[in-house]
């Protein structure tokens, strides 16, 4: 009996294809390319700490009896609190201009016109703002971490527990600086105006607020309080301002996340192009 | 580009957008055929870039209805637009960006295979040599043409060009025009909204005139145009005996003595071409000789006009 075979070559199966990376990729392309905003950001956190261990370094090298070493933990203790607040100002930066980015330059429209989910467009802000932002204050820690270990002499040495929680600390502010401006920003659409208001916020009003005894426990809803909570013990010396619970810090951390994107989710959906 | 039969690829109906009291788009009723180049025409704020912002889900409708290549939107917004291609008024970059980069970007936002078409699409433009630069270095010419690179990214059925010749050179113009005219031998549908006559006259087959927000007329140049006052100019050796006999002839409106000879205009609700026809032969029946012999096809621009002014008079 003779037989024939066939060959049939079979259908591919379906992958559905992911928006979502080509978006993120979009956007942190945009990021990348903002020669002033990276050049800021890399200014606010890696240039402090390289300028601030080279100082030490060299006071201690001219004069080992009147200054200390330029590592160890004190130093780093000092150099974190530096970093974190700097960290926040370079969040607050990419974060207004990634939420006005595309309104201010007229592309958010073309973005539209692609019948793309604004929701998408909006969402895709996010992981690309923190990639960026993370990136470089990671510079900036690992500087520290560094030089602190290094350089640390006789002194005690920061241990790996308080150098992972402490990156992990001071990757929770900044991220929350960074959704902070990107809701505002996208939520006003100006990235001057949300410069101002949330550095004004963050760095001024909040730790004026959170000194005013006299609020007692409504201080608690304040996201400054809840980050002062979950700072690691060894890092910053002294009680905390706003004592509060584990809890309580992790319910005042998901507010603060959640609704200011809530309010530029809804503001990027509902505003004409 | 796989292109989907169906009569209209726009279709609106009642279609209206009110600011507070103010009604930009007045019940718009529009029909857009497939495989056209299809003019928008009407004056500066007139209503133009409002309507297409709706089309485009850029802003909301107050009232009415549309469809876009057989969907509707805003309902089923995100299917109609994965084929159309649009530039709304001047089109807007990333001046930081490169003009690929740029593409790259609104490719990002597009099904997978739109990165592919990049390369293409900024060729089709003739922006390859330009393309690795800076979009804050470009021309507004290659702005314009990278503005039109970047909506072929959708492999359009329906490219919408919004006033797509502002500021551009006179050969720029032209080639714009050629690049249009191309699309719609594709098989592709050119919806052009311009306050220019002429550009559209040139470019499109058919019109939709709009004026305050209103859709006054549409159809295609050819009976739009044939719509309008038909008129004759006529040289004869007797010009006095002639304006004496056009005067008589019952499809003749008026005969007006001008340097250029006799300018004949006739009733709107007589057959031109045969009217024509029998003031000639009158004329050489009279014994007359003719010299010019001449009837006017009125233009886009003499209708236009003539429906805008007659709108004023009514208001």
């Amino acid at each position: 009996m003779n037989t024939t075979t066939f060959t049939v070559e079979l259908p591919r199966p379906h992958r559905r294809p992911s928006w979502r990376p080509r978006l993120v990729s979009a956007e942190f392309l945009k990021l990348r390319k903002r020669r002033g905003l990276v050049l800021s950001t890399l200014a606010l956190t890696v240039v402090p700490m390289l300028i601030a261990y080279t100082v030490l370094l060299i006071l201690h090298t001219a004069d080992p009896a009147k200054h200390g070493p330029a590592g160890g933990l004190e130093n780093f203790s000092g150099s974190m609190d530096v970093l974190s607040q700097l960290s926040i100002v370079a969040a607050i930066l990419v974060g207004s201009t990634l939420g006005a980015g595309d309104l201010g330059s007229g592309v958010f429209r073309e973005l539209v016109v692609t019948g793309r989910s604004r929701l998408a467009l909006f969402a895709a802000r996010v992981p690309a703002g923190l990639g960026l932002v993370l990136t470089v204050v990671g510079a900036g820690l690992a500087i520290t971490a560094t030089a602190s270990t290094v350089f640390a002499g006789s002194s005690d040495v920061p241990g790996v527990g308080l150098l992972i929680s402490s990156a992990a600390w001071l990757g929770l502010v900044t991220g929350l600086a960074l959704v902070l401006a990107l809701g505002v920003s996208s939520a006003l659409g100006s990235r001057g105006t949300t410069i101002g208001v949330v550095l004004g916020w963050q760095l001024i009003a909040m730790p004026l607020v959170l000194q005013i005894g006299a609020l007692g426990s409504l201080r608690e809803g304040l996201v400054g309080a809840a980050t002062e909570r979950l700072e690691p013990a060894r890092l910053f010396e002294g009680a905390a301002t706003v004592p509060m619970s584990l809890g309580a810090a992790v319910v005042v951390i998901a507010a603060w996340t959640v609704v200011p994107l809530a309010a530029g989710a809804w503001r990027t959906s509902t505003r004409d192009a | 580009m796989n292109i989907h039969a169906g009569t209209n690829v726009v279709e609106t109906s009642g279609l209206t957008k009110r600011f507070g009291d103010r009604v930009a788009v007045d019940d718009v009723d529009l029909q857009i055929p497939r495989g056209s180049a299809f003019g928008y025409l009407g004056p500066n704020g007139a209503g133009k870039t409002t309507l297409i912002r709706m089309l485009l889900g850029l802003t909301r409708a107050s009232a009415g209805t549309m469809q876009l290549l057989g969907r509707p939107v805003p309902a089923h917004r995100a299917a109609a637009l994965a084929r159309v291609g649009a530039i709304v008024e001047e089109p807007r970059f990333h001046g930081h960006l490169t003009g690929r980069e740029n593409l790259t970007v609104i490719a990002a936002a597009r099904e997978p295979e739109a990165h592919g078409r990049i390369d293409g699409a900024l060729a089709r433009v003739g922006l390859t040599q330009r393309a690795d630069e800076r979009v804050k270095r470009y021309s507004l010419g290659m702005r314009q043409r990278l503005g039109v690179a970047r909506s072929l990214l959708a492999d359009p059925e329906l490219l919408i060009l919004d006033e797509p010749t502002n500021g551009l050179d006179p050969a720029g113009i032209h080639e714009f025009r050629a690049m249009i005219r191309g699309f719609v031998a594709e098989g592709r549908t050119v919806l052009l909204s311009s306050h220019l006559l002429d550009e559209v006259e040139k470019i499109c087959d058919a019109v939709a005139i709009v004026d305050h927000g209103r859709v006054v007329m549409q159809g295609s140049i050819a009976e739009l145009a044939a719509g309008g006052e038909q008129t004759i100019l006529i040289a004869t050796s007797d010009e006095e005996e002639a304006v004496a006999l056009l005067a008589e002839h019952r499809a003749v409106a008026s005969a007006t003595t001008a340097a250029e000879g006799i300018r004949v205009r006739l009733r709107t609700d007589v057959e031109a071409e045969a009217a024509a026809d029998d003031i000639g032969r009158r004329l050489v029946l009279a014994g007359l000789a003719i010299r010019r012999f001449e009837p006017e096809r009125a233009s886009l621009e003499q209708r236009f006009l003539e429906i805008t002014s007659r709108l004023e008079e009514a208001a």
